[in-house]
């Protein structure tokens, strides 16, 4: 039977691209036992029928829903073969069925062949054409339409991709190859012989046309799109193993620029700062020194249309998303307004497929294996040394030197008996997790859906710091003819805790030579420092009592679309989305902490309790018109989209004292307010924009792309409500000149884009704008209440405005090299800060646009295929490399930023550097003193001042600019590797050229107080006696901490491995018997190794961890 | 294809322009966002409440001005008029105001301080005095009151910034322009003006403020003693906003304060007038609506004599501004000598008893502290709290110097006798120098009233002190951070 049916020539098309997955796939042969079916219907919907059939037989059908379900068949089939079954279904209508393996697929008969009647007429003789027709890894395509441009005649290539075809001899003609899913290839050919061969070599894709730049509002077409936008796929993020999104996309885009956090390590709770193309904004005078600024920076993140915060990314499931698109340049990010300054990251999920029912189930385990390799402590005995050689243990006072005798014995016979505690080991484990997923979706006729549940709980390397998620999404969509309705509806549930050990650090500073339990293994109280009339507490102390710090949110988000087809070309779509979350958190410190032993504070004080709760809500509606039309040569697309929007924000934060029994942590238990009563943050922010987007392009050479929107947001001055963004793009592809394609046809792609536009954002508080006045609820005035003027606002308050041009590059050669490259310029005017008030209008500052930053950089993404995957060897394998570079400068500031950084610009902390700004210099210009060095004969610092002179008094001198902290690359490189069922990914990271403070050898070995355990070159490094020539200074004598100067600043270098994953996938052949599609195994390691040239301790208050994961997914 | 006919273009176009049209008409009031744990502005002056708490906002802003750990009455005002002992290290700021030397970073700091806070509070008077201006939500007599006291505020702030920051009254550089009279909310730089122009715009205000005031205050036909209370005891007056007129600028306040402005000028027949006025005034049942206090006060604890004041700022209480320090003892002092023999005399003065002797603060001999305000706690539920900034003493001295010799004599004798102490009349060359002595004695400890006495009179010296003074000291110098780049 098979046999004969391979004799059988395709010729038309095949409705499925899963046919040639069928193909490929199955080669199994025969099946014993067929179970029969049996249908009885009336006026039945082929499609549902065919439906009904399948779910009897142990078949997989395969044909399209949406053709077939024009037809109505009344039947009566009992107990026959599945094929006999579809024979009579099908029978009367054009369609026809083939059977392989376990599939069978059913097909648009063959039409008539059209007898070429030139051939007939003329009898001039005839070119045969033959060929081959494969992808672009070399897999035969069968089912292929082949055609001429000029005559109404065509083939189809065979099961293995060939065909053959005749036209009349002599004429140049223009051959069609098309496929479903696969770009339309155009070939001309002359046909001057009896035989041609023409070998052709499809893309994927769709129709050009249709291929789409999603931006979460248009889907632009991306032939002509002449943005810089990184697409990102489900599969790439697969590659990554089970990390968080946002991770994962700094881990393929290095322009996605994960701040690294070095106190926070991996701590699973820490808010990730991520900044794509530089800072454009400082924050106000209050904020200098805080992190608000790296806020103030995060892109816009939108979730299948809308907006979600940076948390909830954070959370999500990363299995769940379909693509991610990075869109950084105005002509992408116009269209976002006021909002798209800081470029826009767009999530779309997964969209319900038709189908079968799919059931999927994966799981897996995540662990935290805490990485201390940067940690260089001393042992007890060493310890014991440096502490006398300190002079620690001599004292003038006779009787304090006794006491000392006596504690130097103590030590000495601790670290004799072998104690050599390892302190940074005690609040660490071997976080273990767990994940699961579970997936149900599918499709019939008109109505789709996905529905799946996820759990994922990462248990961190600090004992008892975690972060749970569990989410569920429903998706369902409904086809009607012309209208499309869809709603997706997603809940999620976190749950989050903070270690009780406290913060790291601490326990690196612990003393080895000390116990930390007592005999009957009860945490040790304190310890005795020296000659300090204050004990040490041990962090374990702490760490045993009652303590907790935790939160939790629970969000919710439904989003309700429509789409329309209401004209031919033109679309219309319409959605509205809610979203809420509701959360809070709960810090309790036990009235046994520590803190209250040092401070003696009164026993009605002790214990602390601040609970706070967080309630957003956020509501969208958005409608899109699209139009697209092709005249000829010309493609012209057009969209226009209406959006409002509201989110408000409250958060009310209690705190309470006063707890009298540790065990009764419940926040009922406090005997008063701690502080002041209850506060509240509020905000609600509107905001409407109405947006016009415009792309041409002519002969998919030439392109145009334009957008305007109009923004208006409650949160802009009354007096300047409305704000204008545009972009304007050109593109140039030059792989689609005639002298390109016929010369250098090796060159696929060759586009060359530039744009230029306006974009904004809106980086402050919704209520700025406004003068408010706040009513005294605490004092009465003679029994009356007042109200009092808070702050001062500006009605013509400005949203920020940035200008970008961005010129790129992209290049395709044969299909194996891919490079895309931007250069940027972006500028960023009415810098919103704070204005100084002289002091006669009674407030010393307001908001105003006031300072102008300017970033430029470039990135650069090239990736090689080494080998491609083909029948006769399996092999496939990828190289790829990325790079990024940005500088910013400070082009203007208002006044009241320059005198607050005058303030700090004579001032100095011994444990960092403080962050300043001055005009001209980066943001993350780090500022420091100058050093001479260490003064060989007396082992003091000496610093360098303005005029040259050499000082050990830091007073007065200005601390200079030595660089800034930004890399000059940022790099990550990676290769994919597949064999058959086996996928590895292994990605790296490289941070080149950034300034940093090397903060261990200013905090651990220069400043460091020997009473506490330190790091190891304080032993070697620092100066003992006169004539040493050493780095750092004296180890004995008072404390005179040294201040960050430029010897402590070095030029970053550091390589990491990001990842590693490898996957197996089962072959179907073997997994088919126990009724799976797909059964995959997979194992990552996340942060594997980080080698820098700058030694100093990462992860201070939580450590960093490397993350293995492994995972088991199948597909029923 | 199929086309769409023409007509039916236009109406959907029509329908589009229509949608639009009122998509933009209501998009403004939704563009609107009221803050909810704040009031704007615009919301505010809504309700009758929003008006009468923006009034009552003044005196809570003019508490910070007042609040014990600041200028005026946390020490800097009376040391510079002597009063207080300092030490004498260079680097204390309270020696630098002792001597008047006010170029320290810190002194400039903390001068900007008080100067912001004055302006602070004349800015609210000025959104409050801007949003009366054809207002209707505020009934009529309300309206005179709450105008009235924002003038009468915005006017004493403004004086008392002339009285620090301005020369000495009888050494005025009539080109000079000295300092802002602000009546506008901008962001732009405010006009400086001259002396005399600046002193027109107090008295101005002052005018208006006891036109708008006269006609509908209280404290014209009802007694302090009616008014002072928790309960709405009057029928006409349901509400507690119209009591406790000596906690707020009433009409008498404001006369007063004209007189003291009148004194300040020079201008001696209208400061004696308008004292005149004060003093003499009667309730309707004949009593004294002003009385001068006694040694039965400061038996009764009433150490600040309520009964004189004809304006005071409401405390609660006297550490609430403080934090932890434990200030409601004053804890200022001078030597037990200074105080009894250059200041009293030797001779019995019932104000003697407001001095504090258990204070034991080391300069090296016995020393006394204030308790003016030690009644300014939580649990003294009956003290009025109330600091004086202007009190009746003030206009009897007003009269003791402006009036004909005999009569001032009389009320000098008046005087004398309230404060338990021993009478001899004042001849014409006597009398200045008495009555600025009267100023130290009468307002020690009371922000810095004794320092603008001293100023006033441009003294040489002081009463408690060997520092020779010069007209240039007594002028404080505009702090940096009002004179920047932006004056």
């Amino acid at each position: 039977m098979h046999r004969k049916e391979k004799q059988v020539r395709w010729k038309e098309s095949v409705l499925f691209i899963s046919v040639l997955f069928c193909f490929l796939m199955l080669s199994a042969k025969g099946f014993a036992q067929e179970k029969k079916v049996s249908l009885s219907c009336k006026e039945m919907p082929l499609s549902e029928a065919l439906t009904q059939v399948e779910r009897q037989s142990e078949y997989k059908l395969n044909f399209n829903y949406d053709e077939l379900s024009q037809f109505k068949v009344t039947v009566n089939i009992k107990k026959e073969s599945i094929q006999n079954a579809v024979a009579t279904l099908l029978k009367g209508l054009p369609y026809q069925m083939k059977v392989n393996g376990k599939f069978i697929i059913v097909f648009r008969k063959a039409i008539q062949r059209l007898q070429p009647r030139n051939y007939q007429r003329q009898g001039a003789g005839l070119t045969i054409i033959r060929g081959k027709v494969v992808d672009t890894s070399d897999k035969p395509l069968p089912g292929v339409n082949v055609s001429f441009k000029d005559h109404n005649y065509g083939a189809t290539t065979d099961v293995n991709g060939n065909y053959a075809i005749s036209v009349e001899k002599g004429g140049r003609e223009t051959m069609l190859f098309s496929f479903i899913g696969m770009k339309t290839e155009v070939v001309p050919i002359n046909c001057n012989g009896d035989e041609k061969t023409l070998d052709v070599t499809m893309k994927e894709g769709n129709s050009q046309l249709n291929e789409v730049v999603v931006t979460g509002i248009f889907n632009k077409p991306k032939v002509s799109f002449t943005g810089a936008a990184t697409i990102i796929t489900q599969d790439q993020i697969k590659a990554q193993g089970n990390r968080n999104l946002l991770k994962t996309l700094s881990n393929i885009d290095p322009s996605f620029d994960l701040q690294e956090n070095n106190l926070k390590g991996s701590d699973p709770n820490q808010t990730l700062n991520i900044e794509i193309r530089g800072s454009s904004t400082i924050g106000s005078v209050n904020e200098l020194q805080s992190n608000v600024r790296n806020q103030r920076n995060l892109p816009l993140f939108i979730l299948d249309g809308f907006e979600v915060t940076s948390e909830r990314v954070m959370d999500m499931n990363q299995d769940d998303v379909e693509s991610v698109v990075i869109l950084k340049d105005a002509s992408a990010t116009a269209i976002y307004g006021s909002r798209g300054a800081n470029g826009v990251v767009v999530i779309s999920s997964k969209r319900a497929e038709l189908g079968r029912v799919r059931v999927a189930y994966s799981a897996g385990m995540n662990l935290e294996i805490p990485n201390l390799s940067s940690y260089n402590l001393m042992n007890s005995f060493e310890k014991i040394e440096v502490e006398k050689a300190a002079g620690l243990y001599t004292n003038s006072s006779l009787s304090t030197q006794l006491q000392l005798d006596a504690l130097y014995n103590e030590h000495l016979k601790a670290a004799n008996e072998g104690v050599n505690t390892n302190w940074m080991r005690i609040p660490l484990r071997v976080g273990l997790g767990q994940f699961h997923k579970f997936d149900i979706s599918g499709g019939i006729d008109q109505f789709r859906y996905i529905l799946n549940v996820s759990y994922n709980q990462l248990t961190g390397a600090m004992k008892g710091s975690k972060r749970d998620n569990l989410n569920g999404n429903m998706t369902i969509s409904y086809l009607m003819k012309k209208v499309r309705f869809s709603n997706n509806l997603s809940v999620g549930f976190n749950n989050a805790a903070n270690s009780t050990y406290g913060t790291f650090g601490q326990y690196a500073t612990m003393n080895p030579y000390w116990r930390p339990y007592d005999e009957k293994g009860v945490p040790v109280t304190s310890y005795t420092l020296f000659t300090s009339t204050y004990p040490v507490y041990n962090p374990l102390y702490d760490a045993a009592q009652t303590s907790f710090s935790k939160s939790d949110y629970t969000n919710i988000r439904n989003t309700t679309m429509l789409d329309m087809d209401v004209l031919p070309n033109v679309k219309v779509n319409a959605s509205i989305g809610f979203t809420q979350q509701r959360g809070g958190s709960d810090y309790f410190v036990s009235p046994k902490s520590s803190t209250y032993l040092v401070t003696s504070t009164d026993v009605s004080s002790r214990g602390l309790y601040t609970q706070k709760t967080n309630k957003m809500s956020s509501y969208q509606i958005s409608t899109t018109i699209n139009w697209a039309k092709v005249y000829g040569e010309h493609s012209i697309y057009v969209g226009t989209n209406f959006q409002m929007i509201e989110t408000k924000n409250n958060s009310t934060s209690t705190s309470v004292k006063g707890f009298m029994n540790d065990q009764m942590t419940d926040i009922s238990n406090a005997n008063q307010y701690s502080g002041t009563k209850p506060t509240t943050d509020e905000s609600t922010v509107r905001s409407m924009g109405f947006t016009g987007t415009i792309n041409y392009s002519y002969a998919e050479k030439y392109f145009l792309d334009a957008s305007l929107r109009e923004d208006a947001a409650s949160s802009f001055g009354s007096e300047s409500r409305w704000a204008p963004f545009w972009s304007v793009g050109v593109g140039w592809e030059i792989a689609h000149e005639k002298w390109v394609s016929k010369h250098l046809s090796f060159i696929n792609q060759a586009k060359l884009r530039y744009s230029y536009g306006v974009t904004g954002s809106l980086s402050f508080s919704p209520y700025d704008a406004l003068t408010t006045y706040t009513y005294n609820n605490n004092t009465q005035y003679n029994y009356l209440i007042g109200a009092t003027i808070n702050s001062f606002g500006n009605p013509n308050l400005k949203w920020q405005n940035t200008i970008e041009q961005n010129i790129g590059l992209d290049i395709n050669l044969l299909n194996r090299f891919t490079l895309n490259f931007n250069y940027y310029h972006k500028k960023t005017d009415n810098l919103l800060s704070d204005a100084y008030l002289s002091l006669s209008h009674g407030y010393t500052s307001y908001k105003e646009n006031l300072g102008k930053i300017r970033n430029t950089g470039y990135d650069l993404m090239v990736s090689y295929t080494i080998l491609r995957y083909s029948s006769h060897r399996p092999i496939d394998w990828s190289i790829r490399a990325g790079f990024y570079h940005n500088t910013n400068v400070l082009v203007q500031l208002s006044d009241a930023i320059k005198k607050a950084n005058e303030a700090y610009s004579n001032s100095n902390y011994s444990g960092g550097t403080i962050n300043e700004y001055r005009e001209g210099q980066s943001l993350d210009e780090i500022y420091v003193l100058r050093s001479a060095g260490i003064d060989p004969q007396t082992g003091k610092r000496l610093y360098i001042g303005e005029d040259g002179t050499v000082t050990t008094n830091v007073s007065g001198l200005k601390k200079v600019p030595v660089g800034s902290s930004q890399p000059k690359v940022n790099g990550r490189f990676g290769t994919a590797f597949r064999w058959k069922g086996l996928n590895m990914d292994f990605s790296f990271g490289l941070r080149l050229g950034g300034k940093k403070l090397n903060s261990t050898l200013m905090t651990k070995v220069e400043n460091a107080v020997v009473t506490y355990n330190q790091d190891r070159r304080v032993i070697t490094q620092r100066w003992r006696k006169p004539g040493d020539i050493t780095a750092f200074k004296s180890l004995s004598g008072t404390v005179d901490n040294s201040y960050p100067n430029d010897l402590f600043v070095f030029t970053e270098n550091t390589f990491t491995f990001n990842n590693a994953n490898i996957s197996f996938d089962f072959p179907l052949s073997w997994i088919q018997k126990f009724g799976m599609s797909r059964m995959s195994l997979g194992a990552s390691l996340g942060d594997i190794f980080y080698i820098s040239n700058i030694k100093q301790e990462r992860g201070t208050d939580y450590p960093y961890s490397i993350k293995p994961t492994f995972t088991f997914s199948c597909t029923f | 294809m199929y086309i769409l006919n023409p007509v039916k273009m236009k109406k959907i176009n029509i329908l589009i322009i229509l949608f639009i049209c009122l998509m933009l008409s209501s998009c403004n009031d939704w563009l609107t966002v009221e803050p909810r744990a704040v009031t704007s502005k615009d919301k505010m002056f809504t309700t009758e409440l929003g008006f009468s708490s923006a009034l009552i906002g003044l005196y809570l802003e003019l508490q910070n001005v007042y609040s014990p750990a600041d200028f005026m009455m946390g020490g800097p005002s009376e040391y510079m008029a002597n009063n207080y002992l300092t030490s004498t290290s260079e680097t204390v700021d309270s020696y630098l105001y002792y001597t008047h030397r006010y170029t320290s970073t810190t002194i400039d700091s903390s001068l900007g301080t008080l100067f912001l806070e004055y302006y602070k509070v004349i800015a609210n008077c000025n959104v409050l005095i801007n949003a009366m201006q054809g207002q209707t939500v505020v009934e009529k007599g309300e309206a005179a009151v709450i105008e009235g006291e924002a003038l009468a505020i915005r006017a004493y702030c403004h004086f008392e910034l002339l009285r620090l920051w301005g020369p000495v009254p009888t050494n005025v550089d009539a080109t000079k322009k000295y300092l802002p009279y602000v009546t506008t909310v901008e962001t732009t730089p405010y006009t400086y003006i001259t002396y005399e122009a600046y002193v027109q715009k107090v008295k101005d205000d002052f005018n208006k403020a006891v036109t708008l005031l006269e006609a509908v205050d209280p404290i014209v036909a009802y007694s302090n003693s009616q008014l002072n209370t928790s309960n709405t005891s009057i029928s006409k007056y349901t509400s507690l906003f119209w009591y406790n007129r000596q906690k707020r600028f009433n009409v008498y306040g404001v006369k007063a304060l004209l007189a003291r402005l009148y004194l300040w000028t020079g201008d001696k027949d209208n400061a004696y007038k308008a004292a005149k006025e004060i003093v003499e005034l009667k309730n309707t049942g004949g009593t004294l609506k002003f009385t001068l206090g006694t040694q039965s006060d400061i038996t009764n604890s009433d150490y600040l004599f309520y009964a004189e004041h004809l304006v005071g700022l409401g405390l609660t209480e006297w550490i609430d501004k403080v934090g932890a320090f434990s200030g409601r003892y004053a804890a200022y002092v001078n030597s037990s000598s200074n105080l009894i023999s250059k200041l009293y005399d030797n001779q019995t003065d019932m104000r003697m008893n407001l001095f504090n002797s258990s204070f034991s603060y080391s300069f090296g001999q016995s020393v006394y502290g204030t308790r003016k305000y030690s009644k300014f706690t939580s649990t003294d539920y009956y003290s009025p709290k109330s600091i004086p900034l202007v009190r009746l003493s003030e206009m009897y001295l007003i009269l003791i110097e402006t009036a004909p010799i005999d009569e001032a004599n009389q009320y000098y004798k008046t005087y004398r006798s309230s404060r338990s102490a021993s009478y001899s009349p004042l001849t014409e060359t006597t009398r200045l120098r008495e009555v600025e002595k009267e100023y130290v004695r009468e307002f020690f400890s009371e922000g810095g009233q004794s320092f603008f006495a001293y100023k006033r009179l441009n003294a040489s010296s002081f009463f408690l002190s060997s520092e020779g003074m010069t007209a240039d000291k007594y002028e404080l110098p505009i702090p940096t951070d009002e004179t920047g780049d932006y004056k």
